[in-house]
């Protein structure tokens, strides 16, 4: 939808995106296909495929090539928008990726199915991995950087226009200074406590704050979002597709 | 499938696992290890597909950057329009549009080009910089002025690059350039 909303500046043959053609080798050139072989036609398709491919994913008809081919999709996308890309979008490509091994539809072998069973948590907690990497990461390089370390990180974030709006901007500098050091606490915590039930409703309460205020306030939108959407997988709704696929080997 | 066949399939996904998070991590790791074969390696493995970075607002951000432009019409220049500060105004009323993309791709190739001239003082180009980081900043604007002020034909613009930080205000003053 941002994609179409946004249409004319980064896909139309009037677009701001720098576009260098760039053949490495098959392997990576295939998710910089839209990037070398573009044309407005082509964009165009790749963001309707990825609509109906969604669409198909939340009606729970996918499979693993067309989860696969959205992930494909997804990945030349952000290749062609490279300079506009954040955080969120390259977790995205990740989500994207270990989504190719959920496989919402039981099969009727139970051997194949053992199979896919494995394969599904296996990616299911390959992305709560990689979630709690990226949080302990985000904390670490935080750790070893002084802005953040004396306390000023988000009061100075906050007085940059682009980051910031007239009530971020109000907000004393001793409430920021006690954010930051919650932030860096969180960021390092997150990783450990997400696994023991009593913790999670304090971390996504927090998180959820803290990336709604990113989204809304700072404006990196598709960034919180994103990582609000990741706290969904520390839930248990996957218990349903294991329901699943043990009601398909019955059957 | 038999608990030995179970077993041994859990076994291969963990050390995939264990290996992607691995090589990951090593991607990612603010130290980079000094094993050249090793870094090629792991930049073979994680790019594209596994390409990112977590380092969040570090350092926190502590300049505020401004891009000016102005062009000339059949009368005289216009005056300077910051740019910049225009799609963060437009992104701010609305969230949910996407304006985020605009504001990034400005603002990205503007410290990239700010960057570039870190070591020199404020001051005017009578001739453009020849760097590719001005290269992409300068398509971007020519397209920018051509969509948004809706000008045709050949456009004579100047551009302004301004750094503001806590102790030091930095210019750069670009001259005569020209989009056919």
């Amino acid at each position: 939808m941002v994609y179409l909303f946004q249409f004319k500046a980064l896909f139309s043959e009037q677009r701001f995106i720098y576009h260098h053609v760039n053949h490495i080798n098959p392997v990576v050139d295939s998710a910089f296909f839209l990037n070398n072989h573009y044309s407005v036609l082509l964009a165009l398709l790749f963001i309707f495929s990825v609509g109906i491919l969604s669409i198909i994913g939340l009606l729970r008809k996918s499979n693993y090539i067309s989860n696969l081919t959205l992930w494909l999709l997804v990945m030349n996308l952000t290749s062609f928008l490279y300079p506009t890309l954040t955080a969120g979008d390259y977790l995205l490509n990740q989500l994207l990726f270990f989504n190719c091994f959920f496989m919402p539809q039981a099969s009727k072998n139970s051997v194949l199915n053992d199979m896919k069973t494995a394969l599904h948590n296996t990616a299911l907690l390959a992305i709560k991995l990689q979630v709690c990497l990226a949080y302990f990461l985000a904390g670490y390089f935080k750790v070893i950087d002084d802005s953040w370390m004396n306390g000023d990180a988000i009061y100075q974030t906050f007085q940059i226009p682009e980051f910031s709006n007239a009530l971020l901007v109000s907000i004393p500098y001793s409430i920021t200074v006690v954010l930051t050091y919650f932030t860096i606490a969180y960021q390092l915590s997150f990783a450990f406590l997400v696994w023991f039930r009593p913790f999670k409703i304090y971390l996504f309460s927090f998180g959820i704050m803290q990336h709604l205020l990113i989204a809304f306030g700072m404006g990196l939108f598709q960034f919180g979002v994103i990582m609000c959407i990741c706290y969904i997988l520390f839930l248990k709704y996957d218990n349903r597709f294991q329901a699943d696929f043990a009601d398909g080997a019955d059957k | 499938m038999n608990q030995t066949t179970k077993r041994l399939f859990a076994i291969v996904l963990g050390a995939v696992l264990f290996f992607h998070f691995m090589m990951i991590l090593f991607y990612c790791y603010p130290n980079k290890m000094k094993h050249k074969k090793f870094n090629f390696v792991n930049s073979l493995y994680i790019y594209p597909a596994f390409h990112q970075n977590w380092n969040l607002f570090v350092p926190a951000p502590n300049v505020e950057r401004k891009l000016f432009v102005r062009y000339k019409t059949k009368i005289a220049f216009t005056n300077w329009q910051d740019i910049l500060s225009r799609e963060i105004v437009h992104h701010k009323q609305n969230r949910l549009l996407g304006n985020e993309s605009r504001v990034l791709l400005l603002s990205n190739s503007l410290i990239y080009e700010l960057n570039s001239m870190d070591d020199k003082e404020s001051c005017v180009f009578n001739n453009k910089p020849s760097n590719n980081e001005f290269k992409v900043l300068q398509f971007e604007i020519e397209k920018y002025v051509r969509l948004e002020f809706q000008l045709n034909g050949t456009i004579n613009y100047e551009l302004l690059l301004v750094s503001t930080g806590k102790t030091k205000t930095k210019a750069y003053y670009i001259k005569s350039l020209a989009a056919n």
